[in-house]
């Protein structure tokens, strides 16, 4: 049963009353919530989503309600409680939608060190993985979301995850986070696109999020050996530039992005070293999300550098 | 500088270093107990690379060195050899060997001597760090 079976009402229920247990793959997520303005956009970003029976194992157990009648009815406010447990201060429940996936991403940040995770977008084509790292506001973000609205298959907009000892990559699939301006962009670049509600007033302004296609969320097991990382720049007006860049620079930028690189240790540089040695990696510019696409999609259509031991090739820019 | 000169420096016989290399000109060295993983120009693996497998004074790397690269082993080559012994030794990376005949020095006067020279040297740093702290 996928969540877009249940009706609105029977949605909103299960969350106020025993909770959602929603496949969220590899994690199991069980959600909890009191708080009305959620069960609409929820129930349309999470609509291709499994929902897993009751009694198997949870990774992730998270509720959001107020604490008190007085949180919820005079200060309009709302509590996270992950585990069972009171984290982080109370926050404006006008922003309880973004501040939800915010939570959701923290867990998937913080808590599986199974697992070995850098902060990257991830998408494939052919049975290929392309991984965008950057920093905020590089452009990341609607790449990816561009690039999931032209054929890629999304994996994450946030995570790379691999098993320690191996370089595939781990779907995660969840809603692609849009901020500001970026979120009429996508509009206007795909006026279909399924995207729920704005919210203004975050700390990054105002945050939507796009719903994961149906595909991409029925193959989030998955897994695609790496092919390209390409850290994206976008840059108002600028030509599409895509130069090469040595897998080392690469390398230390990643690891300034590993989320738990430090309690990995070694396991966690020899998994970054062989998924780095196994990718041709590159630095993009571009002003535009068409010329951007049609250059990556350029390079799916190349022969891999099987000579891991070479820089790849600078690719002529359009002109 | 004569200080660091006599001295003898190696690689901890405990560290543990993997080594990585896609290219000649660039080199990564990850540090197992620090964490920390290590950008090197060539000159910098070269010098790391020898201390693992031996110890070595600044004069004996500086030989060894321009033997190795082709180069005259100078004053501006040993001058050098021993900014990256520094550099290497604040990343914790290497440590001197202090021996019997050695006795006479004081980790007080080693450490003054290589803080009045640091100042001097023009020498381009041999490596970029990450460290891996939680964020």
């Amino acid at each position: 049963m996928k969540v877009r079976d249940l009706s609105l009402g029977e949605f909103a229920d299960r969350l106020r009353g025993d909770g959602l247990l929603l496949s969220m793959p590899p994690f199991v997520l069980h959600f909890r919530s009191s708080i009305e303005t959620l069960f609409e956009p929820l129930h349309l970003l999470y609509a291709h989503y499994d929902i897993e029976p009751v009694g198997g194992l949870i990774d992730f157990d998270v509720r959001i309600d107020p604490k008190s009648w007085w949180q919820r009815k005079v200060q309009n406010k709302a509590c996270f409680y992950v585990d069972g447990k009171h984290i982080f201060e109370s926050f404006d429940a006008d922003l309880v939608l973004p501040m939800a996936e915010w939570l959701l991403n923290w867990c998937v940040f913080t808590r599986p060190n199974q697992y070995f995770i850098l902060h990257s977008a991830v998408l494939e084509r052919h049975g290929h993985a392309v991984v965008l790292p950057g920093p905020p506001g590089a452009g990341k973000s609607t790449l990816c979301a561009a690039l999931s609205l032209r054929g890629w298959r999304l994996l994450s907009d946030e995570v790379a995850v691999f098993r320690p000892g191996s370089k595939n990559v781990i779907p995660v699939v969840r809603p692609t986070g849009l901020k500001n301006e970026s979120i009429d962009v996508i509009k206007q670049f795909e006026p279909n696109v399924i995207m729920g509600p704005s919210t203004p007033g975050t700390r990054k302004g105002t945050v939507a999020h796009i719903q994961p296609d149906a595909d991409s969320v029925a193959r989030g097991f998955e897994t695609v050996p790496p092919r390209w990382i390409i850290s994206p720049s976008y840059e108002a007006g600028s030509p599409v530039i895509l130069d090469p860049s040595s897998r080392a620079r690469t390398l230390m930028a990643l690891a300034e992005d590993g989320f738990n690189f430090s309690l990995l240790g070694t396991t966690g540089f020899k998994t970054i070293a062989d998924f780095v040695g196994s990718s041709d990696c590159y630095r993009l510019t571009y002003g535009s999300l068409d010329e951007a696409i049609e250059r990556i999609n350029q390079l799916g259509d190349e022969p891999a550098n099987l000579n891991q031991n070479e820089v790849p090739k600078k690719v002529a820019s359009a002109s | 500088m004569a200080l660091i000169s006599s001295t003898n420096w190696r690689v901890p016989a405990d560290a543990e270093l993997i080594w990585r290399s896609w290219d000649p000109d660039e080199v990564l060295v990850y540090h197992a107990q620090s964490g920390d993983t290590h950008y090197l120009n060539p000159v910098a693996a070269e010098v790391l690379r020898y201390l693992q497998a031996h110890c070595a004074t600044a004069d004996e790397l500086t030989s060894e060195l321009a033997g190795t690269v082709g180069v005259e082993a100078d004053n501006a080559l040993l001058n050098q050899i021993e900014l990256l012994l520094q550099q290497l030794d604040g990343l914790g990376l290497i440590e001197p060997i202090v021996s019997a005949q050695n006795s006479a020095v004081t980790g007080e006067k080693l450490a003054n001597d290589i803080a009045s020279n640091a100042s001097t040297s023009n020498a381009s740093p041999p490596s970029e760090s990450v460290n891996h702290e939680s964020p």
